[in-house]
Protein backbone atom coordinates (compact mmCIF):
# COMPACT_ATOMS: atom_id res chain seq x y z
CA UNK A 1 0.00 0.00 0.00
CA UNK A 2 1.27 3.45 -0.87
CA UNK A 3 -0.47 6.70 -0.03
CA UNK A 4 0.19 10.39 -0.48
CA UNK A 5 -0.69 12.60 2.48
CA UNK A 6 -1.07 16.32 1.77
CA UNK A 7 -1.75 19.15 4.17
CA UNK A 8 -4.10 21.36 2.13
CA UNK A 9 -3.14 24.83 3.34
CA UNK A 10 -1.43 26.87 0.63
CA UNK A 11 -2.88 28.53 -2.44
CA UNK A 12 0.05 29.50 -4.67
CA UNK A 13 2.84 27.29 -3.31
CA UNK A 14 2.66 23.49 -3.58
CA UNK A 15 1.16 22.02 -0.42
CA UNK A 16 3.32 20.10 2.09
CA UNK A 17 3.09 16.39 1.26
CA UNK A 18 4.64 13.05 2.03
CA UNK A 19 4.40 9.63 0.43
CA UNK A 20 4.06 6.76 2.88
CA UNK A 21 4.08 3.05 2.32
CA UNK A 22 4.20 -0.13 4.35
CA UNK A 23 3.20 0.01 7.97
CA UNK A 24 3.09 3.81 8.11
CA UNK A 25 0.56 3.91 5.29
CA UNK A 26 -1.47 1.09 6.79
CA UNK A 27 -1.57 2.81 10.16
CA UNK A 28 -2.98 5.97 8.59
CA UNK A 29 -5.58 4.07 6.59
CA UNK A 30 -6.63 2.02 9.60
CA UNK A 31 -7.35 5.24 11.48
CA UNK A 32 -9.46 6.54 8.64
CA UNK A 33 -12.79 5.11 9.66
CA UNK A 34 -15.93 6.88 8.48
CA UNK A 35 -18.80 6.81 10.94
CA UNK A 36 -21.19 5.89 8.16
CA UNK A 37 -21.27 5.39 4.41
CA UNK A 38 -20.49 8.23 2.03
CA UNK A 39 -23.58 10.11 0.91
CA UNK A 40 -24.11 13.08 -1.41
CA UNK A 41 -23.20 16.10 0.63
CA UNK A 42 -26.22 18.36 0.98
CA UNK A 43 -25.49 19.73 4.45
CA UNK A 44 -24.92 23.44 3.90
CA UNK A 45 -23.55 23.73 7.41
CA UNK A 46 -20.64 21.49 6.53
CA UNK A 47 -19.71 22.02 2.87
CA UNK A 48 -16.36 20.81 1.57
CA UNK A 49 -13.89 23.53 2.63
CA UNK A 50 -12.87 25.91 -0.13
CA UNK A 51 -11.48 28.68 2.08
CA UNK A 52 -8.03 30.22 2.02
CA UNK A 53 -5.76 28.77 4.68
CA UNK A 54 -6.02 25.31 6.20
CA UNK A 55 -8.63 23.14 4.48
CA UNK A 56 -7.89 19.67 5.86
CA UNK A 57 -5.70 16.71 4.96
CA UNK A 58 -5.86 14.96 1.61
CA UNK A 59 -5.27 11.21 1.58
CA UNK A 60 -4.63 9.72 -1.84
CA UNK A 61 -4.25 5.99 -2.33
CA UNK A 62 -1.55 5.80 -4.96
CA UNK A 63 -1.32 2.05 -5.38
CA UNK A 64 -2.98 -1.12 -4.38
CA UNK A 65 -6.13 0.24 -2.87
CA UNK A 66 -6.68 -2.19 -0.04
CA UNK A 67 -9.77 -0.53 1.33
CA UNK A 68 -13.30 0.21 0.20
CA UNK A 69 -12.65 3.89 0.73
CA UNK A 70 -12.59 6.35 -2.19
CA UNK A 71 -9.14 6.82 -3.73
CA UNK A 72 -8.92 10.51 -2.68
CA UNK A 73 -10.37 11.70 0.63
CA UNK A 74 -10.28 15.07 2.33
CA UNK A 75 -10.14 14.74 6.10
CA UNK A 76 -11.40 17.54 8.34
CA UNK A 77 -11.84 17.36 12.12
CA UNK A 78 -15.36 16.02 11.91
CA UNK A 79 -16.00 14.94 8.35
CA UNK A 80 -14.55 13.11 5.36
CA UNK A 81 -15.13 14.33 1.81
CA UNK A 82 -14.78 12.48 -1.50
CA UNK A 83 -16.01 14.16 -4.66
CA UNK A 84 -19.54 15.36 -3.98
CA UNK A 85 -20.01 12.86 -1.15
CA UNK A 86 -19.14 13.02 2.50
CA UNK A 87 -19.33 11.08 5.73
CA UNK A 88 -18.95 12.06 9.36
CA UNK A 89 -15.90 10.83 11.23
CA UNK A 90 -15.42 10.06 14.88
CA UNK A 91 -11.66 9.84 15.29
CA UNK A 92 -10.71 13.35 16.42
CA UNK A 93 -7.09 12.25 16.85
CA UNK A 94 -6.51 11.61 13.19
CA UNK A 95 -5.16 15.05 12.37
CA UNK A 96 -2.87 15.00 15.38
CA UNK A 97 -1.42 11.65 14.35
CA UNK A 98 -0.72 12.96 10.88
CA UNK A 99 0.89 16.10 12.19
CA UNK A 100 3.18 13.99 14.36
CA UNK A 101 4.75 12.98 11.03
CA UNK A 102 5.21 16.55 9.86
CA UNK A 103 9.01 16.29 9.96
CA UNK A 104 8.72 13.85 7.04
CA UNK A 105 6.72 16.24 4.85
CA UNK A 106 8.25 18.02 1.86
CA UNK A 107 7.48 21.61 0.87
CA UNK A 108 6.76 22.90 4.35
CA UNK A 109 9.50 25.53 4.07
CA UNK A 110 11.10 26.32 7.40
CA UNK A 111 9.65 23.60 9.67
CA UNK A 112 10.12 25.64 12.85
CA UNK A 113 7.98 28.38 11.39
CA UNK A 114 5.54 26.05 9.67
CA UNK A 115 4.42 24.17 12.80
CA UNK A 116 3.07 27.20 14.70
CA UNK A 117 1.57 28.53 11.47
CA UNK A 118 -0.23 25.24 10.94
CA UNK A 119 -1.50 25.12 14.54
CA UNK A 120 -2.84 28.66 14.24
CA UNK A 121 -4.52 27.84 10.95
CA UNK A 122 -6.15 24.71 12.32
CA UNK A 123 -7.60 26.69 15.21
CA UNK A 124 -8.91 29.36 12.83
CA UNK A 125 -10.42 26.65 10.63
CA UNK A 126 -12.25 25.06 13.58
CA UNK A 127 -13.69 28.42 14.66
CA UNK A 128 -14.86 29.25 11.13
CA UNK A 129 -16.53 25.85 10.74
CA UNK A 130 -18.33 26.28 14.05
CA UNK A 131 -19.60 29.68 12.93
CA UNK A 132 -20.95 28.07 9.76
CA UNK A 133 -23.16 25.81 11.84
CA UNK A 134 -24.92 28.85 13.28
CA UNK A 135 -25.91 30.30 9.90
CA UNK A 136 -29.49 29.82 8.79
CA UNK A 137 -29.67 28.76 5.15
CA UNK A 138 -30.43 29.68 2.48
CA UNK A 139 -28.95 33.15 3.00
CA UNK A 140 -29.99 34.53 -0.40
CA UNK A 141 -33.65 33.77 0.32
CA UNK A 142 -33.54 35.50 3.70
CA UNK A 143 -31.91 38.66 2.36
CA UNK A 144 -33.60 38.44 -1.04
CA UNK A 145 -30.37 39.10 -2.89
CA UNK A 146 -28.38 37.58 -5.69
CA UNK A 147 -25.19 37.02 -3.79
CA UNK A 148 -23.09 36.01 -6.79
CA UNK A 149 -24.20 38.84 -9.08
CA UNK A 150 -21.77 41.67 -9.84
CA UNK A 151 -22.67 45.08 -8.40
CA UNK A 152 -24.18 47.48 -10.92
CA UNK A 153 -20.99 49.57 -10.84
CA UNK A 154 -22.33 51.95 -13.48
CA UNK A 155 -19.97 54.83 -12.66
CA UNK A 156 -17.04 52.64 -13.67
CA UNK A 157 -18.59 51.84 -17.04
CA UNK A 158 -19.74 55.44 -17.63
CA UNK A 159 -16.29 57.00 -17.95
CA UNK A 160 -17.19 59.02 -21.03
CA UNK A 161 -14.19 57.43 -22.75
CA UNK A 162 -12.93 54.08 -23.92
CA UNK A 163 -14.82 51.95 -21.43
CA UNK A 164 -18.17 53.56 -22.10
CA UNK A 165 -17.89 53.90 -25.86
CA UNK A 166 -16.09 50.63 -26.58
CA UNK A 167 -18.46 48.39 -24.66
CA UNK A 168 -22.13 47.67 -25.32
CA UNK A 169 -25.06 45.97 -23.63
CA UNK A 170 -23.51 42.52 -24.14
CA UNK A 171 -20.26 43.60 -22.46
CA UNK A 172 -22.09 45.20 -19.58
CA UNK A 173 -24.57 42.41 -19.00
CA UNK A 174 -21.87 39.76 -18.93
CA UNK A 175 -19.64 42.09 -16.88
CA UNK A 176 -16.89 41.46 -19.41
CA UNK A 177 -15.05 44.45 -20.80
CA UNK A 178 -13.47 43.89 -24.21
CA UNK A 179 -13.48 47.44 -25.67
CA UNK A 180 -14.60 45.79 -28.93
CA UNK A 181 -18.38 46.26 -28.76
CA UNK A 182 -18.72 42.51 -28.28
CA UNK A 183 -21.17 40.55 -30.41
CA UNK A 184 -22.87 37.30 -29.33
CA UNK A 185 -20.99 34.34 -30.80
CA UNK A 186 -18.16 36.31 -32.40
CA UNK A 187 -15.57 35.00 -29.97
CA UNK A 188 -16.54 31.42 -30.85
CA UNK A 189 -16.72 32.10 -34.59
CA UNK A 190 -20.51 31.66 -34.36
CA UNK A 191 -21.84 35.21 -34.47
CA UNK A 192 -25.59 35.60 -35.00
CA UNK A 193 -26.70 35.86 -38.62
CA UNK A 194 -30.26 37.08 -38.11
CA UNK A 195 -32.03 39.48 -35.78
CA UNK A 196 -35.48 38.82 -37.18
CA UNK A 197 -36.68 37.86 -33.72
CA UNK A 198 -35.94 35.62 -30.76
CA UNK A 199 -36.38 32.60 -33.01
CA UNK A 200 -34.89 32.71 -36.47
CA UNK A 201 -35.31 30.72 -39.67
CA UNK A 202 -33.67 27.33 -40.04
CA UNK A 203 -30.06 27.68 -41.08
CA UNK A 204 -29.77 31.08 -39.39
CA UNK A 205 -28.21 31.86 -36.00
CA UNK A 206 -30.03 34.05 -33.48
CA UNK A 207 -28.43 36.30 -30.86
CA UNK A 208 -29.25 33.61 -28.31
CA UNK A 209 -27.47 30.97 -30.41
CA UNK A 210 -24.44 33.25 -30.52
CA UNK A 211 -24.52 33.76 -26.76
CA UNK A 212 -24.74 30.02 -26.19
CA UNK A 213 -21.65 29.60 -28.36
CA UNK A 214 -19.93 32.05 -25.98
CA UNK A 215 -20.87 29.67 -23.14
CA UNK A 216 -23.80 31.59 -21.68
CA UNK A 217 -26.40 29.11 -20.45
CA UNK A 218 -29.99 29.37 -21.61
CA UNK A 219 -32.40 29.46 -18.65
CA UNK A 220 -35.80 30.08 -20.22
CA UNK A 221 -37.53 28.98 -17.03
CA UNK A 222 -35.48 31.14 -14.67
CA UNK A 223 -38.52 33.32 -14.06
CA UNK A 224 -36.41 36.24 -12.80
CA UNK A 225 -34.78 34.08 -10.08
CA UNK A 226 -31.05 34.23 -9.43
CA UNK A 227 -29.12 31.16 -10.50
CA UNK A 228 -27.14 29.38 -7.79
CA UNK A 229 -23.90 30.23 -9.54
CA UNK A 230 -22.92 33.33 -11.51
CA UNK A 231 -25.56 35.86 -12.45
CA UNK A 232 -28.70 36.24 -14.54
CA UNK A 233 -28.94 38.20 -17.78
CA UNK A 234 -31.89 38.74 -20.09
CA UNK A 235 -32.02 38.98 -23.89
CA UNK A 236 -34.56 41.07 -25.80
CA UNK A 237 -34.86 41.85 -29.49
CA UNK A 238 -36.01 44.75 -31.65
CA UNK A 239 -37.13 42.55 -34.54
CA UNK A 240 -35.03 42.97 -37.69
CA UNK A 241 -32.89 45.68 -36.13
CA UNK A 242 -31.06 44.90 -32.94
CA UNK A 243 -30.83 42.97 -29.71
CA UNK A 244 -30.32 44.15 -26.13
CA UNK A 245 -29.21 42.68 -22.80
CA UNK A 246 -29.99 43.39 -19.13
CA UNK A 247 -28.22 42.07 -16.04
CA UNK A 248 -29.59 41.35 -12.58
CA UNK A 249 -27.60 42.86 -9.72
CA UNK A 250 -26.97 41.68 -6.16
CA UNK A 251 -29.93 43.75 -4.95
CA UNK A 252 -32.26 41.88 -7.28
CA UNK A 253 -32.75 44.93 -9.52
CA UNK A 254 -31.75 45.02 -13.18
CA UNK A 255 -29.47 47.43 -15.02
CA UNK A 256 -28.39 47.80 -18.64
CA UNK A 257 -26.24 49.77 -21.05
CA UNK A 258 -27.76 50.95 -24.34
CA UNK A 259 -24.86 50.56 -26.77
CA UNK A 260 -22.15 53.20 -26.24
CA UNK A 261 -24.54 55.20 -24.08
CA UNK A 262 -24.13 55.27 -20.32
CA UNK A 263 -25.24 52.28 -18.24
CA UNK A 264 -28.40 52.91 -16.26
CA UNK A 265 -30.58 51.49 -13.51
CA UNK A 266 -33.86 52.59 -15.07
CA UNK A 267 -36.01 51.69 -18.06
CA UNK A 268 -37.28 53.97 -20.86
CA UNK A 269 -39.94 55.36 -18.53
CA UNK A 270 -37.36 56.19 -15.88
CA UNK A 271 -38.48 53.42 -13.53
CA UNK A 272 -36.22 50.96 -11.67
CA UNK A 273 -36.30 47.56 -13.34
CA UNK A 274 -37.53 44.71 -11.20
CA UNK A 275 -38.25 42.44 -14.16
CA UNK A 276 -37.08 43.07 -17.73
CA UNK A 277 -40.14 41.23 -19.06
CA UNK A 278 -42.35 44.06 -17.84
CA UNK A 279 -39.94 47.00 -18.20
CA UNK A 280 -40.43 49.75 -20.78
CA UNK A 281 -38.01 48.51 -23.42
CA UNK A 282 -38.75 50.96 -26.24
CA UNK A 283 -38.38 49.21 -29.59
CA UNK A 284 -37.06 45.96 -28.07
CA UNK A 285 -40.49 44.42 -28.03
CA UNK A 286 -39.62 40.72 -27.93
CA UNK A 287 -38.46 39.20 -24.67
CA UNK A 288 -36.37 36.16 -25.63
CA UNK A 289 -34.97 34.45 -22.58
CA UNK A 290 -33.06 34.59 -19.34
CA UNK A 291 -29.50 33.28 -19.45
CA UNK A 292 -26.88 32.42 -16.86
CA UNK A 293 -23.37 33.87 -16.88
CA UNK A 294 -20.89 31.82 -14.90
CA UNK A 295 -17.92 34.03 -14.18
CA UNK A 296 -14.78 32.71 -15.80
CA UNK A 297 -16.61 30.32 -18.11
CA UNK A 298 -17.70 32.70 -20.83
CA UNK A 299 -15.56 34.22 -23.57
CA UNK A 300 -16.88 37.13 -25.59
CA UNK A 301 -15.42 39.48 -28.14
CA UNK B 1 -12.85 78.34 -25.08
CA UNK B 2 -15.71 76.01 -25.91
CA UNK B 3 -14.51 72.64 -27.08
CA UNK B 4 -17.31 72.87 -29.63
CA UNK B 5 -15.50 75.65 -31.41
CA UNK B 6 -12.72 73.29 -32.42
CA UNK B 7 -14.92 72.48 -35.37
CA UNK B 8 -13.87 75.76 -36.96
CA UNK B 9 -10.72 74.24 -38.42
CA UNK B 10 -11.95 70.76 -39.21
CA UNK B 11 -12.49 69.44 -42.72
CA UNK B 12 -14.18 66.19 -41.79
CA UNK B 13 -16.83 65.16 -39.26
CA UNK B 14 -17.58 61.57 -38.35
CA UNK B 15 -21.27 61.06 -37.58
CA UNK B 16 -23.04 58.20 -35.86
CA UNK B 17 -26.72 57.58 -35.25
CA UNK B 18 -27.29 56.61 -31.62
CA UNK B 19 -29.96 53.99 -32.12
CA UNK B 20 -28.80 50.45 -31.47
CA UNK B 21 -27.66 48.78 -28.30
CA UNK B 22 -26.02 45.52 -29.33
CA UNK B 23 -25.16 46.18 -32.96
CA UNK B 24 -22.72 48.87 -34.01
CA UNK B 25 -24.52 52.04 -34.92
CA UNK B 26 -24.58 53.42 -38.44
CA UNK B 27 -21.57 55.66 -39.07
CA UNK B 28 -20.73 57.98 -41.94
CA UNK B 29 -18.50 60.94 -42.70
CA UNK B 30 -19.36 64.46 -43.81
CA UNK B 31 -16.74 66.13 -45.97
CA UNK B 32 -18.93 68.25 -48.23
CA UNK B 33 -17.64 71.79 -47.74
CA UNK B 34 -21.05 73.44 -47.99
CA UNK B 35 -22.72 71.15 -45.46
CA UNK B 36 -19.71 71.39 -43.16
CA UNK B 37 -19.93 75.15 -43.35
CA UNK B 38 -23.61 75.10 -42.27
CA UNK B 39 -22.85 72.72 -39.43
CA UNK B 40 -19.87 74.85 -38.33
CA UNK B 41 -21.95 77.99 -38.30
CA UNK B 42 -24.71 76.40 -36.24
CA UNK B 43 -22.26 74.96 -33.75
CA UNK B 44 -20.14 78.08 -33.21
CA UNK B 45 -23.26 80.19 -32.79
CA UNK B 46 -24.97 77.75 -30.41
CA UNK B 47 -26.01 79.27 -27.10
CA UNK B 48 -24.29 77.77 -24.09
CA UNK B 49 -26.45 76.75 -21.13
CA UNK B 50 -25.89 75.07 -17.77
CA UNK B 51 -25.87 71.30 -17.93
CA UNK B 52 -28.91 69.41 -16.76
CA UNK B 53 -29.00 65.67 -16.43
CA UNK B 54 -31.87 64.24 -18.41
CA UNK B 55 -32.85 60.63 -18.47
CA UNK B 56 -33.94 60.96 -22.08
CA UNK B 57 -30.32 60.63 -23.21
CA UNK B 58 -30.01 57.24 -21.55
CA UNK B 59 -32.69 55.05 -23.04
CA UNK B 60 -33.29 52.38 -25.61
CA UNK B 61 -34.10 53.46 -29.15
CA UNK B 62 -33.12 56.68 -30.92
CA UNK B 63 -30.87 58.84 -28.73
CA UNK B 64 -29.60 61.40 -31.19
CA UNK B 65 -26.53 61.89 -33.36
CA UNK B 66 -22.92 61.73 -32.27
CA UNK B 67 -20.29 63.85 -33.98
CA UNK B 68 -16.57 63.34 -33.68
CA UNK B 69 -14.03 65.90 -34.84
CA UNK B 70 -10.68 67.21 -33.63
CA UNK B 71 -10.68 64.85 -30.62
CA UNK B 72 -14.06 66.22 -29.58
CA UNK B 73 -17.19 64.12 -29.15
CA UNK B 74 -20.59 65.78 -29.01
CA UNK B 75 -24.12 64.43 -29.09
CA UNK B 76 -27.10 66.25 -30.49
CA UNK B 77 -30.60 65.25 -29.45
CA UNK B 78 -33.93 66.95 -28.99
CA UNK B 79 -32.66 70.53 -28.99
CA UNK B 80 -29.54 70.00 -26.93
CA UNK B 81 -25.89 69.67 -27.91
CA UNK B 82 -23.80 67.95 -25.26
CA UNK B 83 -20.11 67.31 -24.84
CA UNK B 84 -19.75 63.65 -23.90
CA UNK B 85 -16.01 63.06 -23.75
CA UNK B 86 -14.15 62.87 -20.43
CA UNK B 87 -14.30 66.26 -18.70
CA UNK B 88 -16.62 67.73 -21.32
CA UNK B 89 -19.93 67.12 -19.64
CA UNK B 90 -20.31 70.35 -17.65
CA UNK B 91 -21.98 72.47 -20.33
CA UNK B 92 -24.57 72.10 -22.99
CA UNK B 93 -25.59 74.18 -25.97
CA UNK B 94 -28.96 74.75 -27.57
CA UNK B 95 -29.93 73.36 -30.96
CA UNK B 96 -32.95 75.53 -31.58
CA UNK B 97 -35.78 73.72 -33.40
CA UNK B 98 -33.46 70.75 -33.78
CA UNK B 99 -32.08 72.36 -36.94
CA UNK B 100 -28.58 70.97 -36.55
CA UNK B 101 -29.84 67.49 -35.79
CA UNK B 102 -32.06 67.52 -38.89
CA UNK B 103 -29.30 68.79 -41.18
CA UNK B 104 -27.01 66.00 -40.09
CA UNK B 105 -29.69 63.34 -40.52
CA UNK B 106 -30.28 64.62 -44.05
CA UNK B 107 -26.70 63.69 -44.89
CA UNK B 108 -27.25 60.00 -44.10
CA UNK B 109 -26.14 58.06 -47.17
CA UNK B 110 -28.91 56.54 -49.30
CA UNK B 111 -27.91 53.00 -48.34
CA UNK B 112 -29.12 53.80 -44.81
CA UNK B 113 -32.57 54.95 -45.95
CA UNK B 114 -34.23 52.47 -43.61
CA UNK B 115 -32.45 53.99 -40.59
CA UNK B 116 -33.38 57.47 -41.77
CA UNK B 117 -37.04 56.48 -41.93
CA UNK B 118 -36.90 55.14 -38.40
CA UNK B 119 -35.34 58.34 -37.06
CA UNK B 120 -37.68 60.65 -38.88
CA UNK B 121 -40.58 59.18 -36.87
CA UNK B 122 -39.02 60.96 -33.91
CA UNK B 123 -39.61 64.43 -35.35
Amino acid sequence: MKIKVTVDIFSGRPNPAVILDGTKAKKIMDQLQPAGRFKTNTDQHAPEPVNLGYRGILIEQISKSATDLPSIIRVTPDRLYAGDKSSSMEDMEFEKNVFDLIRDFDQTGNKKKFKPYLNKEIERFRIEREKLKLIKFPIHKILNICACAPPHDIAWWNDGGTIQHGNNCYNYSTNYRTNTFAQPGRSAGMQYTSLSGCAVAAGQRSAKDGAKADCLIDLPGANNKCPGNGHLVALVVAPDFDYHWYRKGPDGKWSHKPGPTAATLVDNSGNPISDPRTADRGPYTQFCTFMQVIHGHIKIN
Amino acid sequence: MDTLKLIEGTKKVVCRVLLFSGRKDTEWTIEDVNILSRIRNLIVQAERVESTIKNEYVKLGYRGIRLEYSYTIIEIYNGIIRGVGPGEQSYQWLDKNRVLEKIIIETLPQKHAEIKQLIEKEF
